[in-house]
């Protein structure tokens, strides 16, 4: 298969994905949160075709509505990030000065942390909610697109075309805006499909430590953490919502190694 | 080489205080009164005369730069107060758990290179055929699988399925198992993909085609000039995997029953026990830092064009 025909194919999973998510409170069979004792743990069967969970909730309705939860959360997660990232990296290359020392030095600090290990205990520390597992991730996370970005822009600064630009009359932020820009955003788009899954999973990561989503939120991470002690009875509460991150995240990183190879220039040069 | 350890020691100054400053005032906004939290248990109403002599005594009524210089002198010294919950010493409970993380890691490094070199180098050299694509596969399906996840799947199949060890809790030398299986697949994955695209890219420089051109045995360019430029680049993603290793520790240790920091870490989280989640933050950082500085000085060493450059 070659790359075009690939990005098609992942760009429509991952479209399928973002739909369900979009619509999820349409696609459940059940009330995700209605509970029914009678039928709690029953094994996968006609009517609830991933089982139920010890409160008698359908795990398919569940799976559904946590897609909505993990795919929003993500994207917003990954979106913020990149483009506060971004910003200040391009600020900082661009402009250099007292700025640039303070904040590189700041986003040093933070990338000083290991990851998971700040991210926990900023949750930890403000509380549990998903939103608060999103911003716990934000901190750590927008020093790499910052980086990344302002890197981009120092190596393009002296290209004879920033100079001609600038030469000509354009102010810095026309110059940012027209020439800069749509020069780095690839790179930066690239690295931000390529992060969605791994940052799906630290968020699923956080709550199933149960520092995110808090029930009766259907999320992946909560399900799996509240079926824990069902493992030996009842697997197909952890299973369903396990394969659900599974496969998502697999659908996005497939997109995101897509995505890089089809913006790679050298398969241009490979294909002629 | 001396000259170029020094000057990385300097510049871990600046970024050692920034990481106990942001850890300090990260844990101060929010436990801000540690003397409420203190007596949030007591039981009966304290009367706020009582707090603010508490106050004085632990030193909280003290402008904030004072006070953390005074925390930062007792993280020096090993004294980190004592834990909200357990009244026990922080820094002495941190260091009674740090070896069992630290065995955990250890063990999950070893297993993870064991893994992903030769799956690596194998895959690289068999490049675009059967083997190449199934390591390529599996390595793809490791990387998309959350820890949690593996580690509930392992169980469910070594645990409930095989009963070959004891799902959580104490399993002797066994109950280490599991554990590192968990951490090691999701990082062998990652590696076995850079080891390979590490090999590969040397595989494709001049002097292997000019050893080959001179009659210079394929295992032999293997093991003797590929190898060794593309330690490098295993080295420094392995130090710097040791960060999410870490963080990722944390995770596992509460799904295995791991008496090890991370456990203790997310145990003080439910319970909101700031000191210790301090402890925890400053300590981690600091370890993750140590080791990528040593392992930036071990490629130093290892690599004379660095060498050279960094004079």
């Amino acid at each position: 298969m070659n790359t075009e025909k690939k990005l098609a194919v992942f760009t429509a999973f991952a479209a399928m994905v973002f739909l369900i998510a979009l619509f999820a409170p349409y696609l459940t069979p059940y009330d995700p949160d209605a509970q029914d004792l009678s039928q709690a743990l029953m094994a996968p069967c006609q009517e609830h075709m991933m089982g139920t969970d010890r409160f008698g909730r359908d795990m398919l309705s569940r799976v559904i509505m946590g897609t909505r939860s993990s795919v929003f959360s993500v994207l917003a997660l990954v979106g913020a990030v990149a483009a506060s990232g971004t910003a200040i990296g391009v600020y900082c290359g661009y402009f250099g000065g007292k700025a640039d020392t303070v904040v590189m030095r700041f986003a040093d600090i933070c990338l000083a942390f290991p990851g998971m290990v700040f991210a926990i205990a900023i949750a930890g520390v403000m509380g549990g909610g998903i939103t608060n597992a999103v911003l716990a991730l934000a901190v750590i996370s927008w020093p790499k697109y910052a980086r990344l970005a302002r890197g981009q822009v120092l190596s393009m600064q002296n290209s004879t075309y920033i100079q001609a630009a600038q030469m000509s009359g354009s102010g810095p932020w026309k110059v940012i805006l027209r020439h800069i820009l749509p020069n780095i955003l690839g790179a930066i788009f690239v690295t931000a499909v390529l992060d969605i899954g791994t940052m799906m999973m630290e968020i699923a990561g956080l709550s199933f430590l149960g520092l995110g989503a808090m029930p009766p939120t259907a999320e992946w991470g909560s399900m799996m953490s509240n079926g824990r002690s069902m493992i030996q009875t009842s697997p197909w509460v952890i299973l369903a919502p396990g394969c659900a991150i599974f496969i998502t995240v697999m659908i996005f990183n497939l997109l995101g190694d897509t995505i890089r190879d089809y913006l790679d220039p050298r398969r241009k040069l490979q294909s002629e | 080489m001396r000259r170029y350890a020094g000057k990385r020691l300097l510049h871990l100054v600046p970024i050692i205080l920034g990481i106990t400053f942001l850890s300090f005032i990260l844990i101060h906004s929010v436990s801000g009164d540690a003397v409420d939290a203190i007596y949030e248990n007591a039981g009966a109403e304290v009367p706020e005369e009582v707090k603010a002599r508490r106050r004085a005594e632990l030193g909280l009524d003290r402008p904030l730069l004072i006070q953390y210089a005074d925390w930062l002198g007792g993280l020096v010294r090993g004294d980190m107060g004592v834990s909200y919950i357990s009244g026990n010493d922080i820094f002495d409970t941190f260091i009674s758990k740090l070896p069992n993380t630290v065995c955990l890691t250890v063990s999950s490094i070893l297993f993870t290179v064991l893994l992903s070199i030769p799956l690596g180098i194998l895959s690289a050299v068999r490049q675009n055929r059967f083997t190449d694509y199934l390591i390529r596969f599996l390595s793809f399906i490791g990387n998309s699988m959350p820890g949690f996840f593996v580690s509930l799947l392992l169980i469910l199949i070594f645990s409930v399925r095989m009963g070959w060890f004891s799902a959580m809790g104490n399993d002797g030398w066994k109950s280490i198992i599991l554990p590192t299986l968990t951490l090691s697949i999701a990082m062998a994955s990652k590696y076995t993909r850079q080891v390979r695209a590490a090999v590969l890219e040397e595989l494709n420089k001049d002097y292997v085609l000019g050893a080959k051109a001179r009659g210079v045995k394929d295992s032999v360019i293997l093991y003797k000039s590929v190898l060794k430029a593309g330690m490098l680049t295993i080295i420094t993603l392995l130090a710097l995997s040791i960060g999410s290793l870490l963080g990722g520790t944390a995770i596992v240790e509460s799904i295995f029953m791991w008496d090890g920091v991370g456990r203790l870490a997310v145990d003080a989280v439910t319970m909101r026990d700031y000191p210790m989640i301090q402890a925890y933050v400053v300590w981690m950082a600091l370890i993750y830092m140590t080791v990528n500085l040593v392992s930036d000085i071990l490629c130093q060493i290892l690599d004379p064009r660095i060498r050279l450059e960094g004079g």
